[in-house]
């Protein structure tokens, strides 16, 4: 509602008020009537005020609910009754009860939203409905005037049926039954709702706790006070009382400054209310002014969730060249989307959150975090490429290891099981001799000493090209084999346990090759090989005590790194001429992940 | 002799039966993956077994761990493990499950009947068998102040032929000493290299296989 309109409301409710108290005063001198004037009047109208005031109030700093404009509508019908006097003291009746049992009932009930849905509309208007037929009954049956000895006041009011006080009071006795019931049904509906809602959408309930709350407290305090004062006689009245549902049976003091009392704090406990949940947006301006010095996505991220107060909340960006939906950090999203909602900022993105945190608050957030969440979604598409260019890399090193596997694999079923049964076949034809020729007997003997050295040297090709024992055994057998062969003494510990096979075989080929470059070129005397299993991967390190000079861009050592940093590790040359050379790697267990 | 081969490549299964056949060894069963091995034994179980390590299904070490879980199933039974691997880690494995009537050669011995018949036999009498390749490969490690240069080359070569699995009487004939010169080297070498002493000639060959391992 703008300013305007709001100015206009108020000029006009003082202007019903003005006019309620000259109505007010002019009929208590015209007609010699019974009433607790001015008291009563300047009470009144400090209720509808209350209503009127609060509600712009609320309407102005939390826009998104709806409450703010029916306590207006409540405000500017509770004084507008007011105007009503004899001869027409009847409207005033009915305003009372409708603002009170109709419109207070729907504010109590849709806290904080304001907002009425699907099948809830209909039973508000009906009960709205029924609220105005039973005050429209109460004044049928009653003759305000009863008793009031005057020719010039109308005997009869327009709505009068029957000047019947016993019927009266039994449609009466019915709205102060049903009302109270009706009290505690929304009372276990917002519990309910309490109890079913998440941590977010709880703390958006916390302004109904603060409003709902003390009148549950009064609804028990004053009709205890009614039965300690005048027994039980009084005690239905009294539930109606005690929120301010039905004027005092018997004005006694003591309910007469509760009412007033509870009419005139609801509305500002419902302002409060609504209030301290509002505080979350004055966070959204607090993130504004502090984004300009927050830099990465992730931080960025961590803002909204705390603006948001709700710490599930992401960011997620939709990649341009493909439909796929990343989080900030440029990765598939893993979570489940169903169970959230997703608020859209733009074309691209997007806020996963809670369903209980308002939609406008997640809206103005990104609103508030506009440039930052753009350049978050380019760093997280530029993430997605990098992580997508990491993915092919260890498919292409993934399909050489297969590769090699086939080739090995090849090699043993194939050409080595047919050389042994060559081998085999040219010693038997050795052993049978050929009784006439020496020297056939000499080539056949040298023909199956070739073959036993064909056999070997493909032995040792086929374990170069992938070592069986890595894929059968793992990491601490094979690297033993490598020493076992080494020229020079190594020190081996390996400690147990196994690894997706990419990342042994890339442990593997970084000892083998390191120790291949240790013989060749360091002079060492000895070296050294530790892999150990450190912080969710394996870390492997081959030192050794030679002259150093490894060339970290040599072939060797850079197909390395790529094989290493293809899965994700670090790989690292050190050399010092006193300590000879260090290569270290660590290679992430990426079990997990997948 | 009733012999039971476990060799998924059939061009070697085939002339292992051929070569059996003709040293007069019964072959029971030839079969061609870890399952059926495992199911033949306990259907009718044989003197001996011979077993390619690496087989059907897995095409890992399957036949090796089949034959491992058989022998503690039916510990009388002789395992040879037959091997395109020099590969101590598997006679190492294959020997801690149980010294006594265990084998472990390179495919490369069938094409020697003799050495290949010898090993068998050694096995189903309940002896121990370990490639010679393998164990050059321990003894060829390099090692810091290696304690094997401590050994004459003689003890090194009853060093060598101790950790093959031969007995003593075995190692006199191959290296042509007496057996009393052979126990005189055995308990020398024990001695230099540290060694707990063992008279039994299959647990020695772990002891010493463990040691070079090491």
């Amino acid at each position: 509602m703008r300013v305007r309109s709001g100015v206009i409301l108020v000029v006009a409710a003082a202007a019903l008020s003005v006019l309620a108290l000259v109505v007010q005063q002019w009929s208590l001198s015209r007609y010699n009537l019974v009433v607790d004037l001015p008291e009563w009047l300047w009470s009144q109208l400090a209720v509808g005020w209350a209503f009127l005031l609060s509600g712009l109030a609320a309407d102005r700093k939390r826009h998104d609910s709806l409450i703010g404009r029916w306590m207006m509508v409540f405000g500017m019908i509770w004084i507008g009754r007011l105007v009503f006097t004899p001869p027409a003291i009847q409207w005033e009746a009915v305003g009372w009860g409708f603002a009170v049992y109709g419109l207070l009932f729907v504010i109590l009930h849709t806290l904080p939203s304001g907002r009425l849905r699907g099948w809830e509309r209909w039973v508000a208007g009906i009960w709205m409905a029924f609220v105005l037929v039973l005050a429209l009954g109460v004044v049928a049956f009653t003759d305000f005037y009863r008793g009031i000895d005057d020719p010039l006041c109308c005997p009869t009011h327009l709505l009068l049926f029957d000047d019947d006080p016993v019927t009266a009071e039994a449609i009466g006795t019915v709205g102060l039954v049903v009302a109270p019931l009706i009290f505690v049904a929304i009372v276990v509906a917002q519990f309910s709702r309490w109890l079913r809602a998440s941590k977010v959408g709880r703390r958006s309930l916390r302004s109904v706790i603060v409003v709902l709350l003390p009148l549950v407290v009064l609804l028990v305090v004053v009709p205890v006070a009614t039965v300690m004062n005048s027994g039980f006689s009084g005690l239905i009245e009294a539930f109606g009382s005690s929120l301010g549902l039905a004027p005092a049976p018997q004005p006694d003091r003591l309910n007469l400054y509760i009412q007033d009392g509870a009419l005139i704090g609801l509305p500002v406990l419902i302002l409060a209310g609504l209030l301290t949940t509002r505080l979350s947006r004055a966070r959204v301006a607090d993130m504004m002014e502090d984004l300009a010095s927050t830099a990465s996505p992730q931080e960025l991220e961590a803002r909204l969730q705390e603006t948001l107060a709700d710490p599930g909340a992401r960011l997620t960006f939709l990649l341009e060249d493909s439909d796929e939906r990343v989080d900030v950090n440029g990765e598939r999203l893993r979570f489940d989307i169903e169970a959230q909602t997703m608020t859209r900022l733009d074309d691209r993105v997007s806020i996963v959150h809670d369903p209980d945190v308002d939609a406008d608050l997640v809206a103005a957030a990104g609103a508030g975090a506009g440039l930052a969440i753009n350049n978050a979604r380019l760093q997280a598409e530029l993430r997605a490429q990098l992580l997508e260019v990491q993915e092919s890399r260890r498919r292409l090193v993934a399909v050489t290891d297969e590769a090699r596997r086939s080739v090995e694999r090849d090699l043993h079923d194939g050409a080595q099981q047919r050389l042994i049964a060559l081998s085999a076949t040219l010693k038997e034809v050795a052993s049978r001799g050929s009784e006439d020729d020496p020297v056939v007997d000499e080539l056949l003997a040298e023909a199956a000493r070739a073959a036993d050295l064909a056999i070997s040297e493909l032995r040792e090709l086929a374990r170069g090209v992938h070592p069986a024992i890595l894929t059968q055994a793992g990491l601490g057998p094979a690297i033993s084999n490598l020493a076992d062969r080494a020229p020079i003494p190594i020190e081996v510990e390996v400690d147990p346990g196994r690894y997706p096979s990419d990342v042994e075989a890339a442990a593997y080929f970084v000892v083998a090759e390191a120790l291949s470059n240790v013989f060749k070129h360091s002079e060492a005397i000895t070296a050294k090989v530790t892999v150990r299993a450190q912080r969710g991967g394996i870390h492997v390190e081959v030192s050794d005590d030679g002259l150093g000079g490894a060339d970290p861009g040599g072939s060797g050592l850079r197909g390395l790194s790529d094989r290493v940093s293809s899965l994700g590790g670090r790989f690292r040359v050190a050399e010092s001429s006193n300590v000879g050379t260090k290569v270290t790697a660590w290679l992430p267990d990426r079990r997990e992940d997948i | 002799m009733r012999v039971l081969i476990a060799e998924d490549s059939v061009l070697l299964r085939e002339g292992l039966v051929r070569l059996l056949d003709e040293e007069g060894v019964e072959v029971a069963a030839q079969v061609g993956d870890a399952d059926s091995l495992r199911a033949r034994v306990r259907a009718d179980p044989p003197d001996v077994c011979i077993v390619d390590v690496r087989m059907p299904p897995d095409n890992n070490a399957d036949g090796l761990i089949a034959a491992i879980e058989l022998r503690s199933e039916f510990p009388d039974m002789g395992i040879l493990i037959l091997s395109q691997y020099v590969e101590p880690h598997y006679a190492l494995e294959l020997l801690q499950s149980g010294t006594d009537g265990v084998g472990y050669l390179l495919k490369d011995r069938i094409t020697d009947r003799t050495q290949f018949i010898e090993g068998l036999r050694a096995v189903a009498g309940g002896g121990t068998a370990v490639d010679s390749a393998v164990v050059s490969q321990l003894l060829g490690r390099p090692r810091k102040d290696d304690p094997l240069q401590r050994l004459t080359e003689r003890e090194q070569e009853v060093l060598a032929a101790m950790a093959e699995g031969k007995t003593n009487s075995g190692i006199s004939d191959s290296l042509f000493m007496s057996e009393k010169t052979v126990e005189s080297h055995v308990s020398s070498i024990f001695m230099k290299l540290d060694l707990h002493s063992d008279q039994h000639t299959n647990r020695r060959v772990l002891a010493v296989l463990q040691w070079l391992r090491a």
